[in-house]
């Protein structure tokens, strides 16, 4: 369990929360590259760590983000017209440029300088991948670009997807964490998804429901260890790694394509959850490619047109008994992606920590608190940049190995568990 | 109409959440596996708990004189409590749900074999923590292959402060 105090230093991530300014310590993903494909597109409104901004491409396919609203009389620029280099706000003609820089205003004479005063708070908006990825830190503290591998490899390579969420980005984190949960919640998935089914480890999984954990540090996070029974007295380890804030990789089936998340702050009671897909070493299979489109793996269905998931709370996420108790699906929710969602989602907005009882399995979770309560109170009293920064923390993959008991993952797997290219990936 | 989940999953109804305790205590025993964790022990021992019980093992070989009446099978170990005070492994067992082990880097930690023995015995859960203070790979290593096969959770930890904010988590 965690005290109030500290739930709150934790989840809240508005401007002027610590956690807020923490996470403005790192590039986070946006948009999705495919919201502003063209150039003089229309422009997207974006929420992130609870500003209210809106993300546009401009004539040359400059990318920008900015203050959603016009500094005249505070429209909002969504209306705005994407022209001629800039966003053109409709109510009297205002334009910005991707800056936020003012360059128009037309009720005023032309050399009068005025325009030159007025900017509205802007952010850089990189594409890096599939994701358009933007630093809401301090200008001059802007670390360099992102380097996780699925955003590296060639784009026939990876898939990326995004989901609302409607609850506090760190209780769907912490899903992310916790490995013990697959046994259970996702049991049913694990035979006919067919981006988790056919692999040697899910027999370890289904009959093994007490995995034994090991949780180590590593400089941008944690290393979380789950193993099972194999065969011969040798343990089936998969390794989760978490790099702050908010990043996990699941650990691989098969030769199926890794997949991961990031779940980043809308607000205090809502997140995206980002989802990928990728193979470090060939290119994504048609067939693979059907299953990411439709919505199987770590992805879901939408409400057309919407980043919404078909199955959600309006809907009681689709609930369906009958496969609950045939074990189709253990929770009887379909998809594995809303499967987590909906049980994050029905914690409340923000879950209350203080009413918790945990157990020594989930350490994972419980050393990933400590880290980020000990990384938002150095940087708000020491300035002292956090673990997840530095793209050296970004390279690294999850994995599924048999081990002899003797062998610590972390010593064994030191190279599997760090990205290389073209370097097969380590799984069973 | 709004769906039964809608309405249950907004901050407003979270405030309804029942505020009586929905769980009856853990009894925890914190055990530091070798003498040097003896300190530490009375450390955390001062610090406020749910009634978790803090014993450092006794080395066999260094044993005090056992206190009247008491003697240990061979797959049992003594314990001394902050204040001096021995007791049986067995003894304390009868009366825990959650078993902690707790050691330094570097510590060969043999007893965490008797303990985990007797712990799964009794169907009991076991954590371990192993204190890692020294950038020695090769010492780490001798302390996690001694307690790693009897925990069903491990943890390396930098410094104290986080040993006490896991017992903290658990409710100890």
């Amino acid at each position: 369990m965690l005290r109030k105090e500290v739930n709150e230093l934790l989840t809240q991530t508005g401007p002027d929360a610590a956690m807020g300014k923490m996470f403005r310590q790192y590039w986070i993903p946006a948009l999705l590259a495919e919201e502003l494909p063209e150039e003089d597109c229309p422009p997207v409104r974006v929420k992130l760590l609870s500003e209210r901004l809106i993300a546009f491409r401009d004539s040359d396919g400059k990318y920008g983000l900015m203050d959603e609203f016009c500094a005249h009389r505070g429209v909002s620029l969504w209306f705005g017209r994407n022209e001629e280099g800039g966003l053109r706000c409709p109510y009297h003609g205002w334009k910005y440029d991707t800056t936020g820089q003012c360059i128009d205003v037309p009720s005023e004479p032309a050399d009068s300088g005025f325009c030159e005063k007025i900017k509205l708070q802007a952010y850089p908006l990189v594409k890096i991948g599939d994701i358009l990825w933007t630093y809401m830190g301090p200008k001059d503290n802007q670390p360099p670009y992102p380097e996780f591998e699925f955003a590296t490899v060639p784009s026939n390579q990876t898939f990326t997807s995004k989901r609302f969420q409607e609850c506090n980005w760190m209780q769907a984190m912490e899903g992310g964490i916790d490995s013990s949960h697959v046994s259970f919640l996702h049991s049913g998935s694990l035979n006919t998804d067919p981006l988790f089914k056919g692999a040697r480890g899910n027999q370890y999984n289904l009959s093994d429901k007490m995995p034994f954990f090991e949780v180590v540090k590593h400089d941008g996070g944690l290393y979380v260890g789950a193993r099972r029974n194999a065969e011969d007295g040798n343990y089936y380890w998969r390794i989760t790694p978490w790099v702050m804030p908010c990043f996990t990789m699941v650990p691989p089936r098969g030769d199926h394509p890794l997949h991961g998340h990031f779940w980043i702050p809308i607000d205090d009671e809502t997140c995206w959850a980002w989802s990928f897909d990728y193979h470090p070493t060939r290119a994504l299979s048609d067939v693979e490619m059907e299953a990411l489109e439709a919505g199987h793996g770590v992805h879901c269905e939408y409400v057309p047109g919407t980043y919404i998931p078909k199955a959600n709370k309006t809907n009681d996420y689709l609930m369906d008994r009958q496969a609950q108790r045939e074990g189709r699906y253990y929770s009887g929710v379909k998809s594995i992606a809303i499967q987590d969602s909906s049980l994050q989602e029905s914690m409340g907005p923000i879950v209350d920590r203080t009413k918790e009882n945990l157990v020594s399995t989930d350490n994972g979770v419980i050393m990933a608190r400590q880290m980020l309560k000990k990384a938002v109170t150095a940087l708000r009293d020491k300035g002292v940049t956090p673990p997840g920064v530095d793209p050296a923390h970004h390279r690294t993959r999850s994995v599924s190995v048999v081990l002899p008991p003797e062998q610590a993952f972390e010593d064994v797997c030191a190279e599997d568990l760090k990205a290389a290219t073209g370097k097969p990936h380590t799984s069973v | 109409m709004t769906s039964q989940t809608v309405r249950a999953t907004t901050a407003a109804e979270s405030r309804y959440r029942i505020n009586t305790p929905n769980s009856k205590g853990r009894s925890t025993l914190v055990l530091g596996l070798e003498a040097s964790s003896a300190d530490l022990m009375c450390e955390m021992a001062g610090l406020e708990w749910n009634g978790a019980r803090f014993r450092t093992v006794v080395p066999a070989a260094g044993a005090r004189k056992p206190a009247k009446g008491l003697s240990v099978d061979a797959d049992d170990l003594v314990l001394q409590a902050p204040d001096g005070e021995l007791s049986r492994l067995s003894d304390e067992l009868a009366s825990t749900d959650v078993v902690v082990m707790f050691a330094r880097s570097g510590e060969v930690a043999q007893a965490a074999s008797v303990v985990g023995d007797a712990a799964f015995g009794r169907h009991l859960m076991t954590a371990g923590f192993v204190l890692d203070e020294q950038d020695d790979r090769q010492a780490l290593e001798v302390t996690l292959a001694a307690v790693r096969p009897f925990v069903i959770s491990l943890v390396v930890g930098s410094d104290a402060d986080a040993f006490s904010e896991t017992l903290y988590a658990i409710r100890a």
